[in-house]
């Protein structure tokens, strides 16, 4: 048991994307599983429990700076919340080589998209961005 | 009127699609969800960001405990990740008034895109 360096790593790697508020699931999930050889249920489940500690000091930091709305998220979260009980019920249902290619599909299609609107479509990013500054 | 039905039903189904996601992937509610805060702040890109951690993170809390009791985990790697996952996470939360969105919307969609080939090929 060699690998904790490895380990920190990739935390920090998707940690500071998961900070950012952009889905750090979406990389621990794939680098565990891809470096280190971690059965896909298991990087998923380290991947959420990892979240949650995580996931309330980033929301009291925010919210200390006055960016969280808690009115405007009510109804996502709880059509969210309600789903994934559902879904995760049922996660063990399905075939693990083909839940690893989906969830490749969807993040390289994701990864791809991302870069494509971000170096193409710059000019709109950019009023957007002094929309809300002002 | 119809203004707050179309909120409303945009408001679901992103939901929706992001609890499912997140359910059977373990991960990714936060892509789904970005774009529709996005949405609902008015193009506020930076609002949108922190409050994506506000919905995933009861997501998270749900489906890790239903995850719990038929995964068994490696308490040495869920130990370590997590460590680093905190660390990283609040070096995060600060610099995200900082930072360009552009420029790390573009690095992710980078690495992103390898990750995703590798995991799929």
């Amino acid at each position: 048991m060699n690998e904790w360096y490895i380990l920190l790593l990739i935390g920090l790697i998707s940690g500071v994307f998961a900070g950012l508020g952009m889905g750090g699931g979406t990389f621990l999930i794939p680098l565990l599983s891809i470096c280190l050889g971690v059965y896909l249920r298991e990087a998923q489940a380290i991947n959420l429990i990892s979240f949650v500690p995580m996931g309330i000091v980033a929301v009291v930091i925010q919210s200390r700076r006055k960016m969280i709305n808690f009115k405007k998220c009510l109804l996502i979260s709880i059509s969210a919340i309600i789903c994934s009980y559902i879904s995760s019920k049922f996660s063990n249902l399905l075939n693990v080589s083909i839940a690893k290619r989906i969830f490749g599909v969807f993040i390289l299609s994701h990864g791809v998209f991302q870069v494509i609107k971000n170096v193409f479509w710059s000019k709109c990013a950019k009023t957007r961005e002094t929309e809300c500054e002002n | 009127m119809k203004q707050k039905v179309k909120t409303i039903s945009i408001c679901l189904l992103g939901g929706i699609l992001a609890g499912t996601l997140s359910g059977f992937f373990g991960g990714g509610g936060g892509l789904v969800v970005l774009p529709i805060l996005t949405y609902l702040f008015g193009g506020n890109s930076k609002l949108a960001h922190a409050n994506s951690i506000l919905v995933i993170l009861p997501v998270t809390v749900v489906s890790s405990l239903v995850y719990l009791n038929y995964v068994v985990i490696n308490e040495y790697r869920l130990i370590w990740a997590s460590v680093g996952v905190f660390l990283g996470g609040i070096l995060g939360a600060y610099i995200l008034p900082k930072l360009k969105v552009k420029i790390i919307n573009i690095i992710f969609g980078l690495i992103l895109t390898v990750v995703g080939f590798r995991m799929t090929f």
